[in-house]
């Protein structure tokens, strides 16, 4: 894997590779990546006679769970004063941490008034998005306590293996989906169903605002199934069968006949829940380059049987509406062309910027000769940020004032956001910012 | 060289505690900075539902019970526990001691580095002496690695402050005086204490500096660096530990290295030192730099592995005409650097200037013209130098793959067939079967024009690159691996481009 920079300085690949300059997480979250690994779940409680005991533990038969129970009883049942806290306690010699939530119910119909019980979360050492699962611990504390105070539901020998059978199916749906749904019955008769979902670490933070000239992009394989599509709102019912990775947001607006506001409201949405990536819009007259993850790319033989299966050119039609037979995309052909887009080294001494545009590309390269097109090569590209559009950004280079558009040029706005901004032709913006002599442009 | 540019940089120290056990129990004895101590939240009752089948007429409550401590126990914090809670917690089992501590209270971060001690004359008993440090939320495994281990270097030197002179016992007596008579015990150890005051400095020197190298009361030499901290307070892009371990295991003699700071050996450092120092420039190699100072390479890498380590300089490829530059695509707070730049350079060069000229990538000799005045030189080096440093500008690498050729290129018709010295040469190399042929046939066709001798000189570097060319060296490390000449190897690669793909891409591990 190619090592990159962690904040200030990148090369390509970095959240200008989506235009996604809100943070470059968004889109680009799986699972896997992030989880650490659950060992196992233990319910403790504080027995009259034996102090703290472990009622139940899942696996089964893990020794391991029961090490760090004895390791961390102190602290699983502590003091009184210390329930309602949550605590994550790292214990390097068994290689895990323990998240616990003690609680206690205070009621004259237990022994002693009291009844305390802790159910903690064993997980893997070696991640350290551990917090992943602390609302899922706290929230499972809060269920217990509704179930014992309303049903006895910890304490009451009848559910004994159906709280056991509650954890078990936690441990493995959280292990391998990430999230469970459990039917707690209560007396035969009643259903206490119960959500949890592990949520990456960053969820909480306000996703970036939606350009209506990005393009969004399913990240998910959906299959967009009646029964599925009823299921939505109103409004995602009409977009989400509009999102194909080459309408923009104000496109489908268009077509929708809807507000780009709307639009954009919903697709930030499923931006938030990784459901699509937002790319900016293709365009022959852009210049895309290949970033230093190319290179990730050329090692990663699943991502390359993807690229292959996408960029091949799905239909071509000849002048007497009979299907052409296309050849199949090579891999050696993909990766060249992905390596041949870059900034030219030539026409440098003339001043000229050597910017080479997609429709110079393609003139050149000729990428439909091999079966490639390369409309879902960029797209493909983009979205793995193999490449990235290639954007003119001007700094002003005199004192700005009060003058909005030179403080707007500050290295941080392209020269096609600026005339997006202002309604003008870009070529002509940047014609005007040169001419005045006040800027200096940067390629990136 | 001097920083000149600063960015905003994040310490992730938020607070240091001292938890001491003693005679007298366990206890936190010390808590700096402290803050004011927020509101404490009283626990929401969870809402009951009426039809819900309530065991009898009371209604169940959760427990909220409160302690009744005293003395340091009752100091409440900004945790929203008090001392006696936080002490509580902190007690580690005696089979916990002498390990990493990291625990997680509330979403707050504490870590630390137990130790054990025992009060002079006896063998039997065992107490505990744990600086605990609270970090910022956010902060990555290396942070919390790097404070495990400061804690457990002034957990040891105050072990061993102990085993000679008593120390932790007396700081043990001043924290019961403390805790007798007094409202504030906090307060009135801090006046008492050796160790208070020290553990304040070093907190301030952390926060500040990012490092601390002082002796313990003048005699246990303690060193410390937050790498990461230590580096964006220079605008560096910040590393961890591992990182800059992986890049001194890297590091190679045509590197060369790039000063963050103005660095003065201390008294007691080794001579060679300040020798290698009076040698150092950013044009020159560690090699170069060995040569002219006449100090063993070994030597020199072990110097600068120290200097990195220490992030007082961070590794680069050594200035040269014919390097290629370009500027980092993220956004950088470029006003206030580029009137910082105004400030040293003056105001004939602006720093965007300096940018735009690398962007689209460029040659250092196009920036730094041998047509412009000797003044005017120095000023756009020294400018390709603050570049580099804050990583405004980065070096690009030449790479390369062996790969089939594009399925629509002319392929090589030689007249005449591949020689089997050859051919044996390619069977034996790591180039993969798809491309052998392609190889034979570039060579058989080179054979028209070229001597044979020639020929299989290519051929024979070409295979012996050929296990390097996979995307993950550049030329300069393969022309270094092999021993070869740089322009040697670059007619290589013209002879086959064919079969090459290259990729310009800077190389992450200098940078």
């Amino acid at each position: 894997m190619v090592q990159r920079q962690k904040t200030l300085a990148t090369f390509g690949a970095g959240p200008f590779a989506t235009g996604d300059t809100g943070g470059g997480r968004f889109g680009h979250y799986t699972f896997d990546d992030e989880a650490p690994k659950l060992l196992g779940i233990l319910l403790a409680e504080f027995d009259n006679r034996e102090g703290p005991i472990i009622k139940h533990y899942v696996p089964r038969g893990n020794d391991e769970v029961e090490a760090t129970f004895h390791f961390t009883k102190a602290l699983i049942i502590p003091k009184t004063s210390m329930f309602r806290h949550s605590f994550a306690l790292t214990i390097k010699a068994l290689d895990c941490k323990v998240l616990m939530f003690p609680v206690g119910i205070d009621h004259q119909d237990y022994h002693r008034g009291r009844f305390t019980f802790n159910m903690s979360f064993i997980v893997d050492m070696t991640s350290s998005a551990e917090t992943m699962y602390e609302p899922i611990v706290q929230k499972c504390a809060e269920y217990l306590i509704e179930l014992e105070i309303e049903y006895h539901f910890l304490t009451d020998s009848k559910y004994r293996n159906q709280l056991y059978e509650v954890m078990e199916k936690m441990f493995i749906d959280l292990s391998t989906k990430g999230e469970s749904v459990i039917e707690v019955v209560i007396d035969e008769d009643q259903i206490v169903t119960l959500y949890f979902k592990l949520c990456p670490s960053y969820r909480g933070i306000e996703p970036p605002e939606i350009d209506y000239h990005m393009v969004p992009m399913f990240i998910r394989e959906v299959e967009l199934s009646p029964r599925l599509i009823e299921k939505m709102d109103v409004l995602s019912q009409k977009i989400i069968p509009q999102i194909d990775g080459i309408n923009t947001v104000r496109e489908i607006a268009i077509i929708l006949e809807l507000d780009p506001s709307l639009v954009a409201r919903c697709v930030r949405n499923l931006h938030f829940y990784e459901c699509v990536s937002l790319v900016p819009m293709f365009l022959y007259w852009n210049t895309y380059v290949a970033t230093e993850r190319v290179h990730d790319f050329y090692k990663n033989q699943m991502e390359i049987s993807d690229c292959l299966e996408f960029v091949k050119i799905q239909s071509a039609t000849g002048e007497d509406g009979s299907e052409i037979p296309m050849p199949n995309p090579e891999f050696s052909d993909v990766f060249r062309l992905y390596l041949s887009m870059r900034v030219p080294d030539e026409d440098v001494e003339n001043g000229a910027i050597p910017k080479k545009s997609l429709e110079q590309w393609v003139a050149e390269e000729k990428p439909r000769s091999m079966g490639i097109d390369e409309h879902r090569l960029v797209q493909f590209g983009m979205h793995h940020q193999f490449l990235r559009k290639l954007s003119n950004y001007p700094i002003c280079t005199v004192n700005p004032g009060n003058n909005s558009l030179l403080k707007a040029c500050n290295g941080k706005t392209s020269v096609d956001e600026l005339a997006l901004t202002h309604n003008i032709d870009p070529g002509v913006l940047h014609h005007l910012l040169k001419k005045s002599g006040k800027f200096e442009f940067v390629m990136k | 060289m001097t920083a000149t540019v600063g960015c905003t940089s994040e310490c992730y120290l938020h607070c240091v505690m001292c938890f001491l056990t003693g005679q007298t129990g366990e206890r936190i004895v010390s808590i700096h900075p402290r803050r004011k101590a927020t509101p404490r939240a009283c626990p929401v009752e969870p809402q009951v539902s009426s039809a819900g089948k309530a065991p009898s007429s009371s209604k169940a409550k959760l427990t909220c019970d409160k302690d009744d401590p005293f003395g340091f126990g009752k100091v409440e914090t900004e945790f929203d526990l008090t001392l006696f809670q936080l002490g509580y917690a902190f007690k580690t089992q005696e089979i916990g001691c002498n390990d990493a501590f990291d625990m997680r209270i509330n979403n707050q971060r504490f870590v630390g580095w137990p130790k054990t001690w025992k009060p002079l004359g006896s063998s039997s008993t065992n107490y505990q002496i744990s600086i605990i440090f609270a970090l910022k939320p956010g902060c990555d495994g290396q942070t919390v690695a790097a404070y495990q281990t400061l804690s457990n270097k002034i957990a040891v030197s105050l072990v061993m402050q102990q085993n000679y002179t008593g120390y932790l016992e007396r700081e043990d007596n001043w924290a019961d005086i403390a805790e007798r008579d007094h409202a504030d015990p906090i307060a009135e150890f801090a006046k008492l204490s050796f160790m208070v005051p020290q553990l304040a400095d070093m907190y301030t020197e952390v926060r500040s500096r990012g490092n601390i190298h002082r002796y313990q009361s003048n005699f246990i030499e303690l060193g410390f660096c937050d790498e990461a901290h230590a580096l964006s307070r220079l605008s560096v892009v910040p590393k961890g530990r591992q990182e800059i371990d992986e890049i001194v295991r890297r590091m190679k003699p045509y590197h060369g290295i790039l000063l963050l700071e103005d660095v003065w050996p201390t008294p007691d450092a080794n001579p060679t030192v300040a020798k290698l120092l009076s040698h150092c420039s950013p044009d020159r190699s560690i090699l170069d730099m060995s040569t002219a100072s006449g100090i063993p390479i070994f030597e020199v890498f072990m110097i600068i592995r120290h200097l990195i380590q220490w992030t007082r300089a961070i590794l680069i490829y050594p200035l040269c005409n014919t390097n290629i530059y370009t500027s980092a695509t993220s956004p950088q707070p470029l006003e206030k650097m580029a009137e910082r730049f105004a400030a040293q350079f003056g105001t004939k060069i602006h720093l965007a200037a300096g940018l735009a000229h690398f962007n689209p990538p460029q040659r250092l000799d196009t920036f730094i013209r041998d047509n412009l005045t000797l003044e005017e030189q120095g000023v756009r080096a020294k400018l390709v130098v603050a570049l580099l440093r804050h990583q405004m500008l980065m070096q690009l690498h030449q790479f390369y793959y062996i790969l089939k050729p594009y399925s629509n290129a002319v392929l090589p018709k030689p007249k005449e067939p591949c020689p089997d010295e050859f051919w044996k040469l390619i069977d034996e190399s790591t180039i993969s079967d798809d491309v052998k042929p392609i190889v034979a046939d570039i060579s058989a066709e080179m054979l028209e024009t070229v001597a044979y001798e020639a020929v299989k000189r290519k051929l024979t570097l070409f295979v012996q690159a050929a296990p390097m060319m996979n995307g993950n060296h550049h030329l300069e490390d393969i022309k270094y691996k092999n021993n070869l000449d740089r322009a040697e190897m670059e007619s290589v690669f013209t002879s086959f481009q064919l079969v090459i793909a290259k990729f310009r891409r800077p190389d992450f591990v200098a940078e």
